[in-house]
């Protein structure tokens, strides 16, 4: 396994990065590390994080590394565990790195000195302070982002403007693009194409190349706008 | 005698932390039904672990530009693209458990430059890479894919490269150009030529041009005209350069299909002052010009 590691880790050192050669290497190279038993397992719940940004880093700086034990393996291992832990260390205290004491004196905006904790608004008081505005909106807003989603499915079902009825194949006005969006779009589970054509009495490929070609930049139109709106 | 061998040496884990699910979460409460929900929220994590990947490699990603992180796009369609800038868009589909075959959603658009299978287990914590799979020219039907016939990652890597050598010609509807490709007044400028005899300029055209030093300089002007369909004009035209008159003699321009079979080619003869070739391309279709002089030649490839 060493020789093997090693002839890999070279195969990465000598192309540019980025360069497609040293991206091929590197993930034949990430393959086998990411089996080799010993690398740091944890519940922490910074540790996929973590991982996530140590792969990163072994894909940046495997050319740094130096063997510092006999085994090429080990010393591999090491190297990589030892970021992996710091990284989860890092990641977890900025929460604490930022406590603050509330009783630290601070000006308040007549420049008079007075504490954090005299400034912070009262958790009982029933008014909204324009300091907690932003977090107040922030709320009411998810409340109706989480419609978003009914309201799509309303504005196409509605079809105010009869922009998605009024296209359809010359010769099958039943076809329109509305009735494919609710079957092939919003129906959980989506019809087949094949079972729709069939019930349409259409061929495939009529179907197909009227959805791909008309009802598809519409309905993009109508996500477009919708994603506008807040 | 039995090995103690990897059991499935060529696939990569990537991790999904924390950040990944709370982006599949904000997305997934915006759908109207769990099942749309799933959708939205392994279409996440997929892109992310895609996103994650390539970081890992130093291929330059944009996370939030794709259909995916748009949140009406995302609730009217089924999609998970991401993003590669200069590249095209890469979509990085879910694989449950059990399934064999990734079915292609009937609303993608033919803009894809290819698919990755993203293998999900019960266990949320991890995905596993299957595999690429290069796009497909335009069909009749939804496609499928089956899992066993993806290629490997490093096909993907070959395709991301050889797409940043070519000129995207796509970018050059959005007003995104390759810093070689000057507009023509500018190119044309410091030679003899005025412009009002080259281009007649269209709304819905765009022209670009380049200098080209085959031991003379030539100027190679391109013209991408949108039709109404899927389809492009294209013009390209070669002017003398260094303030000459007449082409030079005997310089040939070649057209090569996406296969590399000449499509079609001239020559300037004695006293030229210009030479053009049209014709039409679809969408995701490549070319390649070349321009020779006696030994010399040069070859730019396109894509549209």
């Amino acid at each position: 396994m060493d020789e093997q590691l090693k002839k890999l880790i070279t195969e990465v050192c000598c192309y540019p990065d980025p360069s497609p050669e040293r991206q091929k290497a590197l993930n034949r190279l990430l393959m086998v590390i990411q089996q080799l038993s010993g690398i740091y397992q944890s519940g922490h719940q910074d540790y996929l994080e973590a991982l996530n940004q140590t792969w990163e880093w072994v894909s940046r700086k495997v050319c740094e590394f130096e063997v510092r034990s006999p085994s090429f393996q080990q010393s591999l291992i090491i190297w990589i565990n030892g970021y992996l832990k710091w990284r989860i260390k890092d990641l977890y205290t900025p929460d604490s790195k930022y406590t603050i004491s509330l009783d630290r004196p601070i000006r308040n905006y007549e420049g008079d000195e007075t504490t954090l904790l005299n400034i912070l608004p009262d958790r009982q008081s029933p008014s909204i302070t324009l300091d907690l505005l932003d977090i107040k909106i922030a709320q009411i807003q998810e409340v109706e982002r989480q419609c978003l989603g009914d309201r799509i499915r309303q504005y196409i079902e509605q079809d105010e403007e009869g922009k998605l009825t009024a296209s359809h194949p010359r010769k099958n006005p039943e076809c329109h693009c509305q009735l494919l969006a609710m079957r092939l779009l919003l129906q959980q589970p989506a019809h087949k194409i094949a079972d729709l054509a069939r019930e349409l009495n259409i061929s495939n490929q009529t179907l197909y190349s009227h959805w791909k070609k008309n009802c598809l930049p519409l309905l993009r139109e109508i996500g477009t706008n919708f994603g506008y709106e807040q | 005698m039995t090995t103690t061998q990897p059991a499935q040496p060529d696939i990569l884990s990537v991790p999904l932390p924390k950040n990944a699910h709370r982006w599949a979460e904000e997305f997934a409460a915006q759908q109207d039904s769990p099942q749309k929900g799933k959708q939205v929220y392994l279409n996440t994590l997929a892109v992310y672990a895609v996103h994650s990947y390539l970081k890992w490699l130093n291929v330059e990603t944009a996370l939030n530009q794709g259909d995916s992180w748009h949140r009406g796009l995302r609730a009217i369609f089924d999609v998970a693209d991401l993003v590669l800038p200069g590249v095209g868009k890469l979509e990085c589909r879910p694989v449950l458990p059990g399934e064999v075959a990734i079915v292609l959603p009937a609303s993608m658009t033919p803009d894809r430059i290819g698919y990755v299978g993203v293998q999900f287990s019960q266990q949320l914590d991890y995905i596993e890479l299957l595999g690429f799979a290069p796009a497909i020219a335009m069909t009749e039907s939804p496609q499928i894919l089956q899992i066993a016939q993806l290629q490997s990652l490093d096909a993907l890597i070959e395709i991301i490269h050889k797409r940043t050598l070519l000129i995207n010609l796509r970018q050059w509807v959005t007003g995104i150009f390759e810093p070689d490709w000057q507009p023509p007044e500018l190119v044309f400028a410091s030679n003899f030529r005025r412009i009002s005899t080259i281009t007649r300029s269209s709304t819905n055209s765009i022209s670009r041009a380049k200098v080209i030093d085959l031991g003379r300089q030539v100027l190679l002007l391109v013209q991408l005209t949108a039709t109404n369909s899927e389809v492009f004009d294209i013009r390209l035209r070669v002017y003398p350069g260094d303030n000459a008159i007449h082409l030079p003699a005997n310089l040939q321009l070649i057209v090569f299909d996406e296969t590399g079979n000449t499509s079609m080619e001239v020559q300037a003869r004695s006293a030229d002052d210009w030479m053009q070739l049209e014709f039409s391309c679809q969408h995701e279709e490549k070319f390649s010009v070349k321009i020779v002089l006696g030994e010399t030649s040069l070859i730019e490839e396109f894509v549209v």
